[in-house]
Parts: C-alpha cells; structure tokens; sequence
C-alpha cells in the first residue's frame, strides 16, 4: 500500500503518477505541464499504449494514471476497468460527447484535448483533496465501473460494412453498399454486385442479423436485398413480385409473406 | 387492379355506344332486322373489338413500350374478327336459311360503325394514358432530381464531417499546442499545415472536379500532419505514376481511403506502419492503389470507416459502372484498396 504519510497536507507528500498517450508529443505535454502546475507530482512512468500501460500501472502501482482513452492494443478505458480498485484514474479524451457526460454524471476527473493549464489546474486541485481526503478506495471505483458500463452500453450497434469474400486465393472485402442482394443456393450465400458473383459461406440467416435491417431487407426465405439498389418492382404473369437491379438481369422473387414490405412504395 | 378497372370502365362505355350503333342502323339502314340482332351483332362486335385493344394495351404494358401502336393495330383486327366470328355464329343460330347475305349486311355495317367510332374512342383513353404516363414520368425525374439534390448535399456535408473529423481536429490542436512549449518551429509548422489543409478541404467539398495531383497534395498534407503525430509509428509514400499532368479527378477520394487506413489499420496496432499510394495507367484507365501495413479487418468486425461507403458512392455516381473500388487484404498485413477510374 501507499507509503504512510506524517504530513496532513496532500501538497507536501509526493504522489506518484504514470502517463499514458500514444502520440508523443501529447505524452510529453502533458508530463510539462503536469510538472509546471504540481511539480512534487512524481511521474514515475510514461506508456505509449494501453498494453504498456497496463503493464507498467501493475509493476508501479502510482497513485494516480492518466490515461488516454484511444489507444492501441488496449483502450484507456479497458485499463481503467482493471485498475481502478487501486489506482486514481483520470481520462483524457479528445472528443467524445458520450464519455465526458458519463464523467460529469458520476463526478469522474477527465481531462479534454487540447488542455488548457487552468482546466488541468482545476483537475489537479481537486485530485489533491480528493487524495488528502483520501477519498480514494471502493467508492471512486464504482464511479469509474459505472461510467465504463454506460460507455459500453451506448455503443451504437455495429453494422457489417464490408463483406469478406475469397475469389481464388485472394481475400477480397466487399462493401455491402456494392452489393445488390445475398442469395441463398445450396450450401452456399450468392453475393451479387454489379459486376460481380462470390460465394460466401455464412447463410442468410446469420447475415440477416449482421446488416444494417434499414438498408438490407429479407423478402424471401432465401434472400436479403439492399433496397438502396433496387431499380424496379413489379409483377410476373404469375403474379409473383419480383425485383430488379441496376445493371444485372437477375431478379429476386418477394415471397408473399415480405409483400407487405413494398406496399407503401 | 388497374388494368382491370380500366378494362371494365372501358366496356360499358362500349356498350352504350354499341346501343346507339344498333339503335341508329337499325332506324335508318337495316330495317328488315329485328333490333334485337342489329343489338346483340352490334354488342358482340363492339366487345370483342374493346376487348381485343385492351389485351393488346396490356401485353405492349408488360413487354416493351414501342411495340404499343403495333399491339392496338393487333388488338383491332382480331376484335373484329372474332366479333365477325361470333356474331355469324349468333345469326346462324335465328337465320339458318339465308346466313352469308344477312350476315355481310348486318355485320358490314357495324363493323365500319364500330371502327369509325372505336377508333377516336380508343385514341381517347390511349392519349389519356400516355398523358399519365408522362405526368408519372415527370412526376418520377422530379423526385429523382430532388433526391438527387439531397444525396448531393449529404455528401458534401459527410465529406466535411469525415475531413474536420473531431477527433482529427482536436488531437492535431492538442500536438501543435504542446509542440509550443517544446519545439516552436515545428509548431509553427505544424499550424500552418492544419490551417492549409482546412482551406483545402473546405474548398474540395464544394469542387466537382480537381485533378489527381491536387488530390494527391492533400493526402501528402493529411500525412504530414499524421507523421508529427504519430512520429516513428508512421512512414508513408506517395508515387504518382501516371504520366499525366492535369488527369481529372473527383476531390476527395483518395483522401477517405487513407484516413480509414490511419484509423482503423495503423492508429489501433502498437507498433504502427507504412502508408503507401501508388498511382498508374492500365488499359485506358488509372489505377490508384491505398495500401497499408495496419491490423487489417477482424473477421468478425469488418466494418470499416464510412468513409468506403462514401468513396463508393462518389465513384458510381460520377462514373456510373466505369470506375470500382476493389479492398484485398494486403501482404503481409493491413489493407489493400484499388480504385480504377477511367481516363
């Protein structure tokens, strides 16, 4: 645990801190002005990335990480998540609306690029009395876990952006903005661009799950089309719905049950 | 549906004209009738002829457009036959004895009657629905004009999101910021670099057309700024070797393609990479090739920047089906984009 201290004021012990951004400059910057506004501010350890950071918040256990939250290998707030029981964590962020209301609402310290020497003297008086009081403990670390979960949950769901498909020993990733329709046939999913035909091995119902259901619509048990690329609707002499693409002659058959989908168009 | 609302609204008007044919001939022309043959010959005739048109209409509806004047022509001449057809088997029936001379009387007459009626009627509800037709047309390239207008907007506006993308902004203000109390001239540099590439990029999303030079230019800036960021994580080349000097190009394509390559393939791997564009002629077209040496796609996250998307839809609406942009996964590692436009 922390060395005890005889001297009440928190000005007067020396508290150990570790700094961690990817970009070097910013890493440097912000160790200069952390030591022209605290200078008994004892960094005892600069990261370039999370991994690192990690690493050495373990080995040195400082008083307090300053973390970046964009980082390779490991995000600030993936550190966060396993040192916050033992360590003061303050966030430095570039931009993110999300997070900084989520540090506001649980009173979690942050730091916001580019950071000024009186937003950062704000920060590190209220770090002082908080590590005087020595307010640090469980209660800062429930803050902290609150804040990761809300940053967790608000992530916006992740649509599938490119497909990967193999044409012969190549990998090739297809944006699904280029893609007309996924067809179902045998054991394999037809994917159909303009130009092109791959085949690909996920079936139609876990692709159905995985894109966008505002641009990618099932109309049939066996298909998935992007509505962006239809060019026609219409009917066969059967009576059956069919739609039409830019560019290919192939269409796609509405099965009655997804007919409902195109009655307002 | 509409066909068939067009097809019964089409044979009562039919039918009350077919009563008036009858009514006219049989009072001045072919007394010797009963009206009730002059009537039933007049109908069968009338019907058939309608109905024939309209079988006509609806296959030129669903077959080719051009083929409609042919189709109604068809439509004519079977409708009169068959009413021809059915109206001697009428007449045979109530007047076995003296069938071929009653016949061509009767019929003859109202089928000139019927053509000479039929006809105008017919070109009525033909106009009438190449009028709506037109109205629909017009009625559609408006829409497709507005959309068109909207989609415009929509990149403009995405494009200058993507280029002053704030965390872009914020971190470069932040080195150039810090870079004041380290190293002054590299600072000073540095201001100067953001500040001309925010003109550019302003300029860009309002500029139809740039050439790959200026393009290239703008990503040499984009990198600059990147390489003081990013320092020795970052190495990046640029070859232009197209021999062209002033090869049109659309603004901001190739630019998107390498800030996905910052972001999601080198900014993410610890130890960073290169960047390297490399541009040349193929067959009459220029290839522009983005690739990196970053973490490439995770199988189960390959989602990209919207930035692809972006480029995607720039390039088929400036080409149309001319110009694609093909991703591979790079050797050894990161991601490979190849855009092909024509020259």
């Amino acid at each position: 645990m922390r060395p005890q201290s005889r001297d009440k004021g928190a000005d007067m012990k020396s508290w150990r801190a570790i700094v961690a951004d990817d970009e070097e400059n910013l890493r440097i910057g912000i160790c200069l002005m952390l030591k022209k506004i605290w200078p008994q501010l004892d960094i005892v350890a600069r990261a370039e990335n999370g991994t690192e950071a990690l690493a050495m918040i373990r080995e040195k256990r400082p008083d307090i990480a300053f973390l970046d939250i964009q980082m390779p290998g490991m995000t600030g707030v993936a550190v966060a998540k396993k040192i916050s029981s033992f360590c003061k964590v303050v966030f430095i962020t570039a931009y993110d609306r999300y997070a900084v209301e989520a540090f506001e609402n649980e009173a979690v310290d942050y730091i916001l690029k580019p950071a000024s020497e009186q937003r950062l003297q704000v920060t590190i008086d209220r770090l002082k009395k908080q590590l005087g009081q020595g307010t640090t403990g469980d209660g800062d670390d429930q803050r902290i876990q609150k804040v990761i979960q809300v940053m967790e949950n608000r992530q916006a769901p992740k649509y599938l952006r490119l497909v990967k498909v193999k044409t012969g020993p190549d990998l090739r990733f297809v944006p699904v903005s280029q893609i007309l329709y996924f067809k179902a046939e045998d054991k394999y999913t037809v994917v159909q661009t303009q130009d092109h035909e791959f085949l690909i091995k996920t079936p139609i119902k876990d692709l159905e799950g995985q894109l966008d259901p505002g641009r990618f619509w099932r109309v049939h048990r066996s298909a998935i089309v992007n509505i962006d690329q239809i060019k026609v609707i219409k009917r066969s002499f059967t009576n059956q719905m069919m739609i039409g693409f830019e560019g290919i002659d192939q269409t796609i058959a509405v099965s009655r049950s997804y007919e409902k989908l195109f009655k307002q168009m | 549906m509409k066909h068939q609302k067009e097809y019964a609204k089409s044979l009562a008007i039919t039918a009350v004209l077919d009563t008036g044919i009858a009514l006219v001939l049989h009072q001045m022309v072919l007394e010797d009738a009963t009206f009730l043959e002059v009537l039933v010959v007049s109908q069968l005739t009338g019907l058939s002829i309608c109905s024939f048109v309209h079988l006509g209409l609806f296959i030129s509806d669903r077959v080719q457009h051009g083929w409609m004047g042919a189709c109604i022509a068809a439509g004519l001449i079977s409708g009169i036959v068959s009413g021809g057809v059915l109206s001697w088997g009428y007449l045979a029936i109530m007047h076995d004895p003296d069938i071929p001379h009653y016949f061509s009387r009767v019929f003859s007459h109202i089928a000139v009657f019927g053509v000479v009626f039929g006809v105008p009627i017919i070109y009525f509800f033909i106009s009438r629905e190449k009028l709506a037709a037109s109205e629909k047309k017009i009625q559609d390239e408006k829409i497709k004009r507005l959309t068109m207008e909207k989609e415009a907007a929509m990149t403009s506006l995405r494009l200058l999101q993507a280029q002053i993308e704030p965390h872009f902004l914020f971190n470069t203000l932040s080195n150039v910021i810090m870079l004041f109390d380290m190293d002054v001239e590299k600072a000073k540099k540095m201001l100067i670099d953001v500040n001309e590439y925010l003109r550019i990029s302003l300029e860009r999303t309002r500029q139809e057309m740039i050439t790959l030079s200026q393009e290239l230019d703008l990503v040499r800036q984009y990198l600059d700024i990147f390489k003081i960021r990013m320092g020795k994580r970052l190495s990046f080349e640029i070859k232009d070797r197209t021999g062209l000097d002033n090869f049109s190009f659309p603004p901001l394509i190739v630019q998107p393609l390498v800030e996905n390559a910052i972001q999601y393939g080198l900014e993410p791997k610890v130890e960073g990479g290169t960047v390297s564009i490399d541009c040349w002629q193929d067959n009459s077209m220029v290839v522009i090739e983005i690739s990196d040496t970053g973490c490439g796609i995770d199988e189960n996250e390959s989602q990209g920047g919207i930035g692809i998307d972006n480029v995607n839809r720039r390039l088929s609406a400036i080409y149309r089906q001319k110009a694609t942009l093909s991703l591979t996964e790079n050797t050894p590692c990161g991601l490979k984009a190849v855009i092909k436009v024509p020259i």
